[in-house]
């Protein structure tokens, strides 16, 4: 499983777009780390308060109307971003991950019982979810935010994995594990979990650039990431009547988002292609 | 077939039940109760916070307030908005649904005319730089953030260059006497930026469906038979491969439909366009959670019945369900 | 008087990481007006993408590479393109294909399938073109053709749906027939009644049928020639009654001795060791010798030359000792 899973990723090297996506999300991520350490702080307003500047040496992608400096704003905004979209993912897989496998390998009213959850689920859109749970929620702290996405992103997952073990059920290696006597779990774990791999992981980067556009959008409304933290759906909110007299302040943080996904997007095709050359 | 159908329908209404359940469960999962978040912004005497906990049921117990919940739902009866009170949520969201209607099909008729029409290109072109270009430009507008798109659209257009109006769905300033022509140009006119930016946003579900979808048909036998026969090379695409790629289509119109609601939250909000989304929006900001429940409700009941039109359609253009 | 068909050095190749395979690598026939000729090999010799290539149907990435020559009554097919080349395909050459469940649409009435096949070779108008339709239904010995025209091809049983796809490869009146293995995904019962078929019509039109298969069987008193393809290249071509009495060609050879008879005494069936070889790699010399028993000096290093073989026989090996044509 390790092996395959090395050569999907060199394919996905391989592959020009896949390629560019992972590079420029190899530098999000440095500057992610790197940023917040060596930039000014992100949510000091400066006493000398001198509005929004442009784009100079001292401050590279200019200062927001409070003066702060909008790099410094960015890479906070892009640690958190990322941060989030990480954990969440890896939340949301988990749970969809185990439902599939619990739905698809004992099937009948446990099967039944979940899939109509999952249905009613799917039919309300995750950002209505989403809205319902934090409307009401005063000033949501990080952690529960996160929780809250990745509990709100398995429905997905779920019904993918599901259909892949029923697939891989009738398959013949998995029934000769079965006939041989492996148990259940071990049939689980040896045999279908390695073959899901490929589908979860293509589902992962996927929804890694969801998470991100959700999050800044939660941030947008003023139920996500709360001021004076800096998060890049915040900023665009701030900046929404700005771009007449500072442009900078609305293009970047905006600018930001869209490359970030617009990465996961590529290296998800990237691993897609790799795991099913026909559709690339 | 009629069988089918009834299966269908209270399959339908089963889910949406489950909804109305999990729509009122989130609301209450959060700490506090609406009214805590709602006083936050509004200082109130807490004689009044407790005349307004009477007056929306808070001071019931939770079973109490489901079932009261669920009658009203029943009736389609939301109670009161808190920020438009005493505004009914049922009249509020009847007068929001014209807009949003018109802004949702002129996105969809953008998909289903350029989406599709891109699609088939890039399947056709698979693997050219036409086909990558449109890919990597497709992505790029899904990446972005429709409220983002938004304001740089309305900061460009509306303010800068002043060619198209920035916000509402009407001109406030047309004369009241004025006739039907320059009415529909005037909303022509205000639909233009919101349905650019929901487009652009939504086009790129509608162009990787479609391209993956005639790609699986492009190879099957009977599109070289098509050729084999001596047919123009649009007749082959259009009606012999299309037409069997129509159905996965039909499949990704009721998954694209919550991505167009989502979307049009965000995008309405900008242009304060007068419809559901915008509606959505603000009763987010303003705590104003009947609203927020009706229009949760509102857009599950889209989106399955979606599902049962899509099906619907699908048997009916499948010769091999049809008689089935 | 010159062929009907003439195919000269056909090579198709497709790009592959590996470097360039080569399917079909200088493949040269004709085929005369009325012929019936035979086109056998196993799968993986390149005997389909020929045929494909016929039409300039090469699926994609493939290409049929410059040097290539088909002339279809002296024009050249290769450089035909647009309308030209679609008056062509099903108006001159007609292509039946392998699996009629496959190769019908699905979602359009047979009806209409061949409908559209008959109105896109001749103007007519709609009634026309129907009672044409029915004709051609009832030509390919469909019953109440009238009725069966608007069923869809899920309602058709197999056999039906390959006469169906034999009335669609005549509606344009072609001068040659190409049959791609036109019974191999049918039943066995229904195997004999369409290659029935295809005679009478052949007879009653006068086309020349071009029979692509893998089955030598069904070559055997339906065809007046035979050629053998074997790793892109044709290697051995033969009146169809002097293959079956002294095939030259060793591969020939084991194909008949794989071939389980109904006549003589029962020998062994023999079936040929190893597999076709892989396009992007064939063989030095002769494409056979890797497989072949009988293998001398020359055969691994060069590729042998055309050598007759008896009256109208002519095969492409070292063993043959020239033999005056």
């Amino acid at each position: 499983m390790i092996g395959s899973l090395r050569g999907t990723l060199t394919a996905a090297w391989r592959n020009p777009s896949g390629r560019s996506g992972l590079v420029v999300l190899g530098a999000l991520i440095a500057f992610a780390l790197v940023g917040p350490i060596v930039l000014p702080d992100p949510t000091r307003i400066p006493e000398l308060g001198q509005g929004a500047t442009g784009p100079s040496l001292s401050h590279w992608f200019g200062t927001d109307h409070f003066g702060r400096d909008l790099l410094a704003r960015l890479a906070t905004g892009a640690r958190i971003s990322l941060a989030i979209a990480a954990i969440a993912v890896a939340l949301s897989l988990s749970i969809g991950t185990a439902v599939g496998i619990i739905a698809g390998s004992f099937g009948g009213a446990v099967d039944r019982i979940l899939m109509r959850i999952v249905d009613a689920a799917l039919a309300l859109p995750r950002l209505f979810i989403l809205l319902l749970l934090l409307a009401v929620w005063e000033r949501i702290p990080i952690p529960a935010l996160v929780a809250v996405i990745g509990a709100t992103g398995w429905f997905g997952t779920s019904r993918l994995v599901r259909g892949e073990v029923l697939r891989l059920k009738h398959e013949g290696f998995v029934q000769a594990a079965v006939a041989l006597g492996a148990g259940r779990t071990r049939t689980i774990f040896r045999h279908l979990l390695p073959n899901v791999a490929g589908v979860i992981l293509v589902s992962a980067t996927l929804s890694m650039g969801d998470v991100i556009l959700l999050e800044a959008g939660l941030s947008y409304l003023g139920v996500g990431i709360q001021p004076p933290t800096p998060s890049w759906g915040v900023m665009v909110f701030d900046a929404r009547n700005s771009f007449t007299t500072a442009p900078w302040t609305l293009f970047f943080p905006g600018a930001l988002v869209v490359v970030t996904v617009l990465a996961t997007g590529l290296v998800s095709d990237a691993l897609r292609a790799a795991f099913d050359p026909r559709s690339a | 077939m009629s069988r089918w159908l009834l299966r269908r329908l209270v399959d339908a209404v089963v889910t949406f039940l489950l909804v109305a359940v999990l729509v009122f469960v989130l609301m209450r999962l959060a700490p506090g109760d609406p009214l805590d978040r709602l006083t936050e912004d509004r200082p109130m005497a807490p004689a009044e916070q407790a005349r307004l906990r009477t007056l929306f049921g808070l001071d019931q117990p939770l079973g109490t307030q489901f079932v009261r919940f669920a009658e009203a739902a029943v009736r389609g009866d939301f109670g009161a908005s808190i920020e438009y009170y005493p505004t009914r949520v049922t009249d509020l969201v009847t007068s929001r649904l014209g807009p949003s209607l018109l802004l949702g099909f002129t996105v969809l008729l953008v998909n289903l005319i350029g989406g599709v029409w891109l699609g088939v290109l890039q399947a056709r072109r698979r693997g050219s730089r036409l086909d990558r270009w449109l890919t990597r430009l497709s992505l790029a507008g899904y990446a972005a953030p429709s409220f983002w798109l938004g304001w740089m659209l309305v900061s460009l257009f509306a303010i800068k260059w002043r060619l198209l109006p920035a916000a509402q769905m009407t001109d406030p300033l047309l004369p009241p006497d004025a006739g039907w022509l320059s009415r529909a140009a005037d909303v022509g006119a205000h639909l233009i930026l919101p349905a650019v930016t929901l487009s652009i946003v939504s086009l790129a579900a509608t162009m990787r469906y479609q391209r993956s979808a005639m790609l699986e048909v492009l190879r099957l036998d009977f599109v070289f038979a098509a050729r084999a026969r001596g047919l123009s090379e649009r007749r082959v695409i259009w009606r012999h491969a299309w037409r069997n790629a129509l159905f996965p289509i039909l499949t990704l119109l009721g998954l694209w439909l919550p991505i167009l609601v989502t979307g049009a939250v965000f995008v309405e909000q900008v242009f304060n366009w007068p419809g559901l989304g915008s509606l959505t929006a603000g009763a987010v900001m303003t705590r104003d959670y009947p609203v927020l429940m009706a229009t949760a409700l509102l857009v599950a009941a889209a989106v399955l019945i979606s599902g049962i039109l899509t099906d619907l359609a699908h048997r009916w253009l499948d010769p091999r369900t049809r008689d089935g | 008087m010159t062929p009907l068909l003439t195919v000269d050095n056909l090579r198709v190749t497709f790009p592959r990481a590996a470097g360039p395979s080569t399917p079909v690598d200088g493949v040269s026939f004709a085929i005369d007006r009325g012929e019936r000729v035979a086109l056998v090999g196993e799968s993986g010799s390149g005997k389909s993408l020929t045929c494909l290539a016929l039409l300039r149907l090469i699926p994609n990435p493939g290409v049929i590479a410059p040097g290539s020559s088909i002339r279809l009554d002296g024009t050249e097919v290769l450089s035909l393109e647009g309308e030209a080349l679609r008056a062509i395909r099903g108006g001159r050459i007609g292509l039946v294909f392998q699996d009629p469940m496959t190769s019908l649409n699905p979602v359009l009435t047979v009806g209409y399938q061949v409908r559209e096949a008959v109105t896109a070779h001749r103007n007519m108008s709609r009634a026309e073109a129907r009672d044409r339709t029915i004709a051609l239904l009832d030509e390919v010995g469909i019953p109440d053709p009238a009725e069966r025209a608007d069923a869809y091809p899920h309602q058709l049983s197999g056999g039906l749906r390959q006469r169906v796809m034999i009335a669609i490869a005549l509606a344009g009146e072609p001068d040659l027939l190409v049959a791609d293995e036109p019974t191999t995904a049918l039943d066995v019962t229904i195997q004999a009644q369409i290659l029935e078929l295809l005679d009478r019509i052949r007879a009653r039109r006068n086309m020349a049928v071009l029979l692509i298969t893998h089955d030598l069987g069904v070559v055997a008193g339906r065809t007046d020639r035979v050629m053998v393809m074997y790793a892109g290249q044709i290697i051995e071509t033969a009146p169809t009654a002097r293959l079956f009495a002294a095939p030259a060609h060793p591969y020939t050879q084991a194909l008949l001795q794989s071939m389980p008879r109904l006549t003589g005494p029962v020998g062994r069936l023999v079936s040929i060791g190893g597999s076709v070889p892989d396009p992007t790699a064939w063989p030095t010399g002769c494409r056979f010798h890797p497989r072949c028993d009988r293998r001398i000096t020359p055969c691994a290093g060069e590729v042998p030359p055309w050598r007759a073989a008896g009256p109208g026989q002519e095969a492409r090996c070292w063993l043959i000792e020239g033999v005056a044509p």
